[in-house]
């Protein structure tokens, strides 16, 4: 017999098709193996490809971590804690049909992520109808929980942050130039913090958004110059953040900068180089904090990664898979571990222990209202705290 | 005065990229969209051996020029070589492939992070008019003007030079004068590439840093500013990068960061209009050219028997007896998917044009049908009507001095267009709500219930989905249809027989927009959530792509298509973090053994197995 092209490839398909789902099944089998108990399991929706991989890479490390420590702690209620990690790209048409397959498959309690706004807005829809609690750990806007009772949101509202980075840049000066990313979350976090400026007596001299993928911001860096602010503001992410500041100290602008929360990254240091020297930022982490549970997260973090300072998003996974992991304890210890018990220990409990925060509770919206800052300032090369 | 400084260093990281897209446009008249993708790797690359390695610049440079001239050549070998023969627009996917795997080779390798490339050469030593800029500023103009000077004078004066001028001019009189038209054009992707890898240096020192993603849209920028300048015109591409990017910094001075697509897009639809071979272009001197109508002969439609249709709606119809929530979640997209690339259809497999911004009329439906219903609080069937409607009207008027350019240009225009719409989007805060988005976008209704479940949505996409491909199909075989096939297979010949070539083109990419029109209302009560950013030019391509590998004469090819391009990235699940590599190889794997699509038969292919036998008969015998 002889075969046509098309014929082969689509039987080269078909086999690596079935490789691949004997792959998969075989893994989930080996795992399930282990232990006598059922393990717990919780999805994880994030981006492991795309532009938006390298959050995604940030995510599992903290997830990681966290899951070892926790399993070797004896997991849930004597059972162990298991992730089923799925790649949406952060794109939303994705996350809905990963939305779905965290929805059907019944052992799944829980789900944490997504990456972002609109990836985490695009599954919640589906997990409310089915009743799945969704753990948006990494979505700021302020609808993020309308959706209804089973959507539960860490990220403090801008309502509060904002206003206080308003505050702490008018200490540096009465003129402001503000970068913002044109984005839900940067749009949303400039509107609350244009009303704190106000409050604080601090001027807007030259206010812009951009796109946090721009790499020349020099044209927006110069017309902000022209305006002669006394203090430049970073509503910013870690990687362009360091960008206008490595480009702004370039063009000669020497003014104190000042970033919002999500600066605080040793990637910030690393890419602004010897700009970031001065820059200052409020962060809900330090690694300065004496407790003593956020001292050993960061001894354990550096021991895994090799890096001396855990990014932001490494501690938001880390704490949603504890937080929820709490939860899930308080269920198994009440009754039956199941969806609905868990969103309701979720709703319910107190005083979660986080390392971001400190201990949570989520309010009736069910997000986490607010938590205390610690002013930050770059020195050698390192976040420190200001005195 | 500051601000033209800027315009003019950041243009020249333009220029130096669309260089190498101008060359080998020039020489083989393809559209090489790895280009961008060469460029990350470049810079991945030169930050490994500067940061890592600790290489000196001219070591980083010769190493990144020996690896990207490699890749330029494997590019070649893989991606352009195996389809000579078929549609241009088939070589422009298969680029399109390869940049995916060498993003996400290169993702894997280097690790997604941006990463902070060493400081080579001074960034601030200088000033002039208040401007501060670096040695590096100088280096990159300076080597974007040598490189352009010496391809210019090896053009004029070497036999490697006449040989590419030749090929450029009329590749197959060149072949026939004895010049070897493949290694010329093996040369200028060589050639290009290295250029490439040496701006992903350069432009990720003067930036400060470089990620494995920054090459996509790099890419489209370079590409905007080689047509500004005149596609396959050296000097064009430097003035094309130039002006593009004074005209960006001083817009963006002005208005702020989102218009830079905004400028870009829209200067990239004014030149097309106004000069469509670019400022310092010439009128290409080849009459036919790839992308037009001759060349979708090699393969024909497959026909379906009256019952087996039947058969397959009713089997379409009842996939919820037996499938989970996640299949028909997953299938609900795919249908969508297959309404919108069944508008590719339309415009490309019926008349004859390949239309590359359907994201832009995904986005004017997709919109309209949110904003009417959230904030006018009309009904969901209302709504979707009236996107079909609004995005044909908006897309036939933006596009409508379009349709007297020819193959290439009028798919150019088409993804400026689309990507101008989405640009729009983001700008246009007032009415779109811009980059927040519009939020908890309902469930479509059928006499008053909300359809929320997985198989509601499922049937309800599947069923539009079969009105269209009946309409679609019955268009295809109506009398308009055979004036398509006139328009699409000689449009001289059809201009002369008192047909308006491109009145005809318009119509059917304008009925195309009502289909991707509904396709975007759909999409929206979907995905319940929408913001400009989802509507990007990778979407243009799917579209596209589901439509090719389908098979573009046929609508059944589009529903083809739209299983295997979604489904394989689910299938693929599994792979995590390799997951859009393999996507990337598989997508390039079916371009280059089904150039002429899935759902048709190949004529060539049929040819050369008739000749074989005849051949091994003659040898019998």
């Amino acid at each position: 017999m002889r075969l046509s092209r098309p014929a082969v490839a689509i039987a080269g398909v078909a086999a690596l098709a079935l490789a691949l789902s004997a792959c998969a099944s075989g893994a989930g089998s080996a795992d399930t193996s282990g232990s006598v108990a059922e393990p717990v399991r919780f999805g994880v929706a994030l981006p492991q490809t795309g532009d938006q991989a390298q959050y995604g890479e940030y995510f599992e490390q903290g997830f990681e971590l966290a899951l070892a420590q926790i399993n070797d702690a004896g997991g849930v209620d004597g059972r162990d804690v298991e992730l089923v990690y799925e790649d949406t790209q952060a794109d939303p048409a994705q996350a809905a049909s990963v939305a779905q397959k965290f929805v059907d498959d019944a052992s799944i309690l829980s789900v944490l992520g997504d990456f972002g706004t609109p990836a985490t807005a695009a599954g919640s829809p589906i997990y409310q109808a089915a009743g799945l609690a969704q753990f948006a750990f990494s979505a700021s806007a302020s609808t993020v929980t309308d959706p209804g009772d089973y959507i539960f949101a860490t990220w403090v509202s801008q309502e509060y942050e904002a206003p206080r980075l308003a505050e702490f840049a008018a200490e540096q000066g009465d003129k402001a130039a503000v970068f913002y990313h044109d984005t839900d979350w940067g749009l949303n976090t400039h509107g609350f913090f244009a009303e704190g400026a106000e409050d604080a007596g601090l001027e807007e001299v030259y206010a812009t958004g951009y796109n946090p993928e721009s790499t020349d911001f020099r044209p927006l860096l110069l017309a902000a110059q022209a305006a002669d602010p006394e203090v430049i503001v970073l509503i910013s992410y870690a990687a362009d953040g360091a960008l206008i500041t490595a480009q702004a100290r370039e063009l000669g602008i020497d003014v104190p900068i000042v970033g919002i929360s999500s600066i605080y990254n040793q990637q910030f240091v690393e890419l602004a180089a010897d700009a970031a020297e001065g820059v200052q930022t409020l962060s809900y982490f330090t690694p300065a904090n004496p407790d003593e549970k956020v001292q050993a997260f960061i001894a354990d973090f550096a021991a895994e990664y090799d890096v001396e300072t855990p990014p932001d998003y490494a501690i938001r996974a880390y704490d949603a898979l504890s937080v929820v992991v709490q939860a899930a304890e308080q269920a198994a210890t009440a009754g039956e571990l199941t969806r609905e018990s868990l969103r309701d220990a979720l709703a319910e409990g107190s005083d979660f222990d986080t390392i971001l925060y400190g201990p949570i509770t989520f309010a009736d919206n069910r997000r986490v209202v607010d938590a205390d800052q610690y002013a930050l300032v770059i020195r050698d090369g390192a976040f420190e705290l200001r005195d | 005065m500051d601000i033209l400084l800027a315009g003019i260093v950041g243009g020249s990281t333009y220029a130096l990229l669309a260089v190498g897209v101008s060359l080998i446009f020039g020489v083989s008249n393809i559209v090489n969209f790895a280009q961008g993708s060469v460029f990350a790797a470049g810079g991945m690359l030169g930050w490994f051996f500067a940061e890592v390695l600790g290489w000196q610049l001219w070591a980083v440079l010769l190493g990144v020029i020996v690896f990207t001239s490699l890749l330029g050549f494997v590019i070649y070998l893989i991606a352009v070589r195996p389809l000579r023969a078929a549609p241009g627009i088939a070589v422009l996917l298969a680029t399109f492939a390869a940049g995916i795997i060498i993003d996400n080779t290169s993702q894997r390798v280097f690790g997604a992070e941006t990463r902070r490339f060493p400081p080579l050469l001074e960034r601030s030593n200088l000033e002039l008019f208040g401007f501060r800029f670096g040695t590096i500023a100088i280096v990159i103009i300076g080597v974007a003007v040598v490189c352009v000077t010496v391809l210019a004078i090896v053009l004029a004066k070497t036999r490697v030079g006449r040989a590419i001028r030749a090929t450029s001019q009329d590749a197959e009189a060149a072949a026939q004068m004895g010049i070897p038209v493949a290694r010329i054009q093996a040369v200028s992707f060589v050639v290009a590439s290295a250029l490439g890898g040496v701006a992903g240096v350069l432009v990720g020192m003067y930036f400060s840093n470089v990620s494995p993603s920054m090459g996509f849209t790099a890419g489209i920028q370079a590409f905007a500013a080689a047509t500004i300048g005149g596609l396959g015109s050296l000097p064009g591409a430097i003035v094309g990068g130039l002006v593009l990017g004074v005209a960006e910094a001083f817009g963006v001075a002005l208005w702020g960061d989102s218009v830079r697509q905004l400028i870009t897009f829209g200067a990239l639809i004014l030149v097309l209009w106004i000069r469509p071979n670019g400022i310092l272009g010439r009128r290409s001197t080849t009459a036919s050219e790839p992308m037009t109508g001759t060349f979708f002969g090699a393969g024909k439609p497959v026909r379906l028997n009256r019952w087996v249709a039947v058969g397959l709606i009713a089997a379409g119809a009842l996939v919820p007896l037996i499938a989970g929530d996640y299949l028909l979640r997953t299938g609900a997209l795919v249908w969508i998917y297959a309404l919108f690339a069944l508008s590719v259809t339309l415009a490309g497999g019926f008349a004859g044009q390949i239309v590359l911004g359907q994201a832009g009329a995904l986005a004017i439906g997709a919109y309209t049908s949110a904003l009417l219903v959230t904030q006018a609080g009309w009904d969901f069937w209302a709504s979707f009507v009236a996107a079909g409607l609004v995005a044909a009207i908006f897309s036939v008027v933006i596009t409508a001095p379009t349709w007297r350019l020819r193959g290439h240009y009028v798919s150019m225009a088409t993804l400026a267009t689309g990507a101008f719409i989405a640009a729009l989007a983001l700008n246009l805060g007032g009415i779109t709500n811009g980059a927040r988005g519009i939020f908890g976008i309902p469930r479509p209704t059928v006499f008053g219930l909300s359809v929320n479940s997985a198989t509601g949505m499922y049937l309800l996409t599947f069923a539009i989905l079969v009105l269209a491909l009946l309409v679609v199909s019955g268009l295809g075989s109506s009398h308009l249809g055979r004036t398509w096939a006139a328009v699409r297979e000689d449009e001289i010949a059809a201009a002369a027989s008192g047909i308006h070539p491109a009145a005809y083109k318009s119509l059917a990419f304008g009925l195309g927009s009502v289909l991707a029109g509904f396709a975007g209302a759909l999409y929206a009560a979907q995905v319940t959530f929408i913001e400009p950013s989802q509507f990007g030019i990778s979407l243009s391509v799917l579209a596209v792509t589901i439509a090719i590998l389908g098979g573009l004469r046929a609508p059944m090819g589009a529903i083809v298509g739209a299983v295997i391009l979604v489904g394989i990235p689910e299938l693929f699940r599994p792979l995590a973090d390799w997951r859009l590599l393999f996507y990337g190889v598989v997508l390039l794997l079916l371009i280059l053994l089904r150039p002429q699509g899935i759902w048709a038969r190949s004529d060539r292919v049929l040819g050369r197995r008739r000749r074989r036998a005849s051949v091994e008969s003659e040898v019998v015998s």
